[in-house]
């Protein structure tokens, strides 16, 4: 559980069952029917009796419960989700994977799409149950009302619409849900128990005072009771505790007549006034308490550990409204109504100072114990808001190791914004979460209004300030590099490192990394890897560092064109992510592997990468989950897939939409225009490069798949017009030269064979090929292929020529023959515009002589007695031919030398 | 002979009347427990939504309330039209 907000185990007991119930069978009885619907909604008033209803029932039930405990610390969507996962798991302990790793999603997913992740793995969790054999389990939300937030009322009401029948769901509830109740009463899947039925009737009256007083009373009392209290449970418990401490109970009974209002009150002030001043007074002081156990008691009342064990099991004695939150009878809560009463007469009884003392006292004491968002909640309430500032900077840094970043952000939110403003600490933690969330732009103005803090020595304590600038740095030093500025990178990176303590493991890794990714950019790809292997080799590192650091790695590889080393370092990243349940880290590692696999022309490898992120896309980056699928369009393409290309591209832009990620738009409309490109629809593509005003990107130059600016040079290029592919020519050389500043070499590799292509339209042949060989002698150590097949039989001219002359034979007939390939599949392209036009490396005169002969059926043997040579040197002519030719048998080879027409077909 | 008036309890159902500051449009219609809706604008032109209709208990009404609180449509008025007959306790 190293990634998972710690969880309150509490509230997933299901609370104990006091000994002095009313058994009701009625009820019960209704319940037990309510199982054949999905929903059973217990709503009425507090005080009504639902939480026991509920517990008493399932105790009898014979499938399996998971019990959730709501406050108001859960509206929040995640922590909703989150919760419930935990209690789902409390049965099933591997349930929900998917659902839960969308809790770690750097943007929260759209909430249909939790909705959907969740009702599919809930109703994978058993096999499908025949109808006689009721649901696979009892999900029970208690204290539903707690919940105020759209987004989860959006949840339940598709949970509700879509309920797999593994799963029966009970609500209780003070207010009715907002959730369509008339739909669901009108199609009978909700069974409801109401404060009608909740209400004691008089036979229940007439038996709940036996139980409670332990003798009969008379019809009369009864009555009065029944009367006065409209079968309210709450009301009737506090009667009977009343008369039970009395030593005059008829007195009792003839005040109670005379109350014609607020009922309640009037008893719980004479159930306190029965209690003896310590147990007053320890009941007033603990009422602000949401929940207690022992030593919390101690710390905010006046009694030590052996006097608050002992009044906690007096009341339990006494059943004063204690609910016992877990069969170890640590933790406990009063019931909500009598928490309630309590709190109003608190209040009456301190003012405001000795209310505040309280507060800081639990506050200290859940702060010292590990309950920082309890701790802060209480602090605030004493209306000490630095307090709680201070206690969200020292605890941040623990959320941050954990990259628990929506509880961070959680917590600056219950801060007021103008303390946020003021304390630099705040101001970084708010960066950071930026930072997690992709939102770049708005950080450095939050860094700059630290600094100016911090320089006014507005934080005490200098080394509290060096570990604060040490986080600014490495701030700034993400800002530098996103803006392509390498060395000022460089250079905040180190400081950072130099003034970051190393509690700060988050901070530490992030700064590491973008010191690697700084010394990349400025052509110190050594020194870059040998950084992150360096921090690698460091003991004890989480493994959220670990995969940071290997993303950093594989980054870096990439970018230095070698895909080889990034390929086995992603393997590694898989495997990592497999095991811990990083998604964000396993989209990564899939669209990088995709990627690779596309260059290297594994067409199917890649798609199925591609597939594995867009499955993972609400879990991932969302630039990347583009990218990959962009790539994958591409892939499609590549396959002679159109059908399959347009369905990518529609489901990429129903993604877009849901995610609210328009900003991406530009980068569509121009791969929209290179897909029609490479389809040879020339119209649309150029109408999109005369209206769109690019400039050269100045940033960090990653390898992302689609650059508009390099799609325009495509378009003008296919143009041809000598303006146009001027135009091109000086946008190439523009970039090439940026690229090359920052020592992009995957970028390079591209560039160059694209303004290869540009010179040779210009009629510049020899500026081609030389401009061609630099890209191919970059790209042919580790296999660069779809770099240059996807540029079409032109470039596959360059190519042949530049083959012809020598350079990388074995590598260019690969490539060569992965042009044949793409002409094949492609249905739309006609086979000979490839093959006709375009050969494999030549064969020599040698070759050609036993590829006859291999067409012959001739055996090596034969072949080496005919030419006279050994068999040996046979074997290596052959396989010479099928390198060139792409292929790996003899009888491959004689076909596609007949389909080239290097042999006749006869 | 002397007619027998309800007296409002929690459990009561009731018919009720609300008013609400803003435009309630038809998704609405599932989320308040079938309350009849009717929008009108008021003498400076801005929509008041009023809703008709029985509710079950307190429950039901509050229920329908925090609904439109959630979704900050703010309350104008809410009336007890009638008390519908109540249902004894067994």
């Amino acid at each position: 559980m190293e990634y998972t907000t710690p969880l309150i185990q509490t509230k997933l007991q299901r609370p104990r069952l006091d000994d002095d119930i009313v058994s009701r069978p009625r009820l019960i009885e209704q319940l037990d029917r309510g199982l054949e619907r999905p929903l059973t909604l217990i709503a009425a008033p507090a005080g009504y009796g639902k939480t026991t209803l509920a517990v008493s029932w399932l105790q009898e039930c014979p499938y399996p419960v998971a019990w959730l405990s709501l406050d108001d610390d859960d509206s929040d969507l995640i922590v909703f989700v989150t919760y419930i996962i935990a209690a789902i798991q409390t049965i099933f302990p591997d349930a929900c994977p998917q659902t839960q790793s969308l809790g770690q999603a750097p943007q929260l997913p759209p909430v249909d799409y939790i909705a959907t992740t969740l009702i599919n793995e809930i109703a994978d969790l058993r096999e499908e149950p025949t109808a006689s054999s009721g649901p696979s389990f009892v999900l029970v939300l208690d204290d539903f009302h707690t919940i105020h937030n759209d987004l989860i009322n959006q949840l339940m009401t598709k949970i509700v619409n879509n309920l797999p029948l593994q799963m029966h769901l009970v609500i209780c509830s003070r207010i009715d849900p907002r959730l369509p109740l008339s739909r669901l009463r009108v199609h009978r899947q909700i069974v409801e128990i109401r404060t009608i039925d909740l209400c004691f009737s008089q036979d229940e009256v007439n038996i709940f005072l036996e139980q409670s007083l332990g003798e009969k009373q008379s019809s009369e009392m009864v009555a009065l009771l029944d009367e006065k209290t409209e079968g309210w449970i709450a009301a009737l418990r506090l009667a009977a505790l009343s008369m039970r401490s009395t030593d005059d109970p008829a007195a009792f009974v003839q005040t109670f007549k005379g109350i014609h209002h607020n009922v309640l009150d009037f008893l719980v002030d004479e159930v306190l006034a029965c209690q003896s001043q310590d147990m007053q007074d320890f009941l007033l002081q603990t009422s602000l308490l949401r929940r207690f156990c022992v030593p919390l008691c101690e710390a905010v009342t006046n009694f030590d550990l052996d006097e608050s064990q002992e009044i906690l099991a007096e009341l339990e004695r006494q059943n004063l409204f204690l609910v016992p939150l877990d069969y170890e009878r640590s933790w406990y809560r009063y019931h909500h109504l009598f928490q309630d009463l309590l709190r109003h007469r608190l209040q009456d009884h301190l003012n405001s100072d000795e209310l505040a003392t309280l507060h800081c006292k639990a506050s200290a004491w859940l702060a010292g114990n590990g309950y920082i968002e309890g701790a802060l909640i209480h602090v605030l309430a004493a209306g000490d808001v630095e307090g709680a500032a201070r206690l969200v900077e020292q605890n941040r840094h623990d959320t941050m190791n954990r990259e628990d970043f929506n509880t961070l952000e959680r917590w600056l939110n219950l801060l007021p914004e103008e303390t946020i403003q003021r304390r630099s600490a705040l101001l970084v933690a708010r960066a950071w979460v930026l930072d997690m969330r992709n939102e770049i732009g708005g950080i450095p103005p939050l860094l700059q209004e630290a600094e100016t803090h911090l320089s006014a020595g507005a934080d005490v304590g200098a080394e509290y300030t060096r570990s604060l600038q040490g986080e600014i740095d490495a701030l700034w030093s993400v800002i530098l590099a996103w803006n392509g500025q390498g060395n000022q990178a460089l250079k905040r990176a180190l400081n950072a490192l130099e003034n970051l303590p190393s509690a700060y493991a988050f901070a530490r890794s992030f700064a590491m990394l973008i010191l690697a990714l700084a010394y990349q950019m400025t052509g110190q790809t050594k020194t870059a890897l040998r950084t992150l292997n360096d921090f690698l080799d460091e003991v004890g590192l989480p493994k959220t560092v670990i995969v940071r650091l290997l993303i950093g790695q594989a980054y870096i590889h990439i970018r230095a064109g070698n895909l080889r080393q990034a390929s086995w370092i992603l393997q590694q990243l898989k495997q990592i992510a497999d095991e811990t349940g990083l998604t964000v880290s396993m989209v990564i590692a899939d669209w990088l592997l995709g990627r690779i696999s596309y260059e290297w022309n594994h067409l199917e490898t890649a798609k199925q990468h591609f597939a594995a992120v867009f499955e993972l896309r609400f879990g991932g980056n969302y630039g990347m989950v583009c990218d990959s699928t962009m790539s994958l369009a591409l892939t499609n393409i590549a396959q002679g897939e159109l059908d399959k290309s347009d369905e990518t591209m529609a489901a990429l832009r129903k993604f877009a939409l849901e995610t609210g990620i328009m900003e991406k738009l530009r980068t569509f409309d121009s791969f929209e225009a290179r897909l029609a490109l490479l389809r040879g629809d020339l119209q649309p593509a150029i109408r999109w490069a005369e209206i769109t005003d690019l400039s050269i990107p100045t940033g960090y130059t990653f390898v992302w798949v689609e650059l508009p600016i390099i799609s325009k040079t495509r378009v003008l290029i296919v143009q041809g017009t000598e303006s146009s592919l001027r135009e091109a020519v000086r946008l190439l050389q523009e970039l090439l030269t940026f690229a090359g500043s920052r020592h992009n070499t995957y970028r390079q590799i591209g560039l160059l064979a694209l303004l290869a292509l540009a010179y040779q339209a210009q009629g510049k042949t020899d500026d081609a090929l030389r401009t061609l060989e630099h890209s191919v002698r970059l790209g042919q150590p580790d296999n660069f292929i779809r770099t240059y097949v996807d540029m079409g039989p032109d470039m596959a001219r360059l190519l042949y020529q530049l083959a012809e002359g020598g350079l990388e034979p074995v590598y260019l007939a690969r490539v060569l023959a992965a042009f044949d390939e793409s002409a094949m599949d492609d249905p739309q392209k006609s086979k000979e515009s490839v093959s006709t036009t375009l050969m494999v490396e030549p064969l020599t005169q040698r070759e050609l002589e036993i590829l006859k002969l291999l067409n012959a059926g001739q055996s090596n043997q034969e072949i080496a007695q005919a030419l006279v040579i050994s068999p040996l040197t046979v074997k290596r002519h052959a396989s010479n031919i099928y390198t060139k030719l792409g292929v790996s048998g003899r009888l491959k080879a004689v076909t596609k030398a007949k389909a080239l027409g290097i042999l006749s077909s006869d | 002979m002397k007619t027998d008036i309800p007296k409002l309890v929690m459990s009561s159902p009731a018919t009720y009347r609300i008013c609400v500051h803003g435009h309630l449009d038809v998704k609405w219609s599932d989320y308040v427990q079938g309350m009849s809706i009717a929008t009108d604008y008021d003498e400076c032109q801005n929509p008041v939504t009023t809703l008709t209709g029985q509710l079950l208990d307190q429950a039901a009404l509050l229920g329908v309330l925090n609904a439109f609180y959630d979704h900050r449509l703010p309350i104008l008025s809410v009336e007890c039209l009638s008390i519908d007959s109540i249902l004894k306790r067994k």
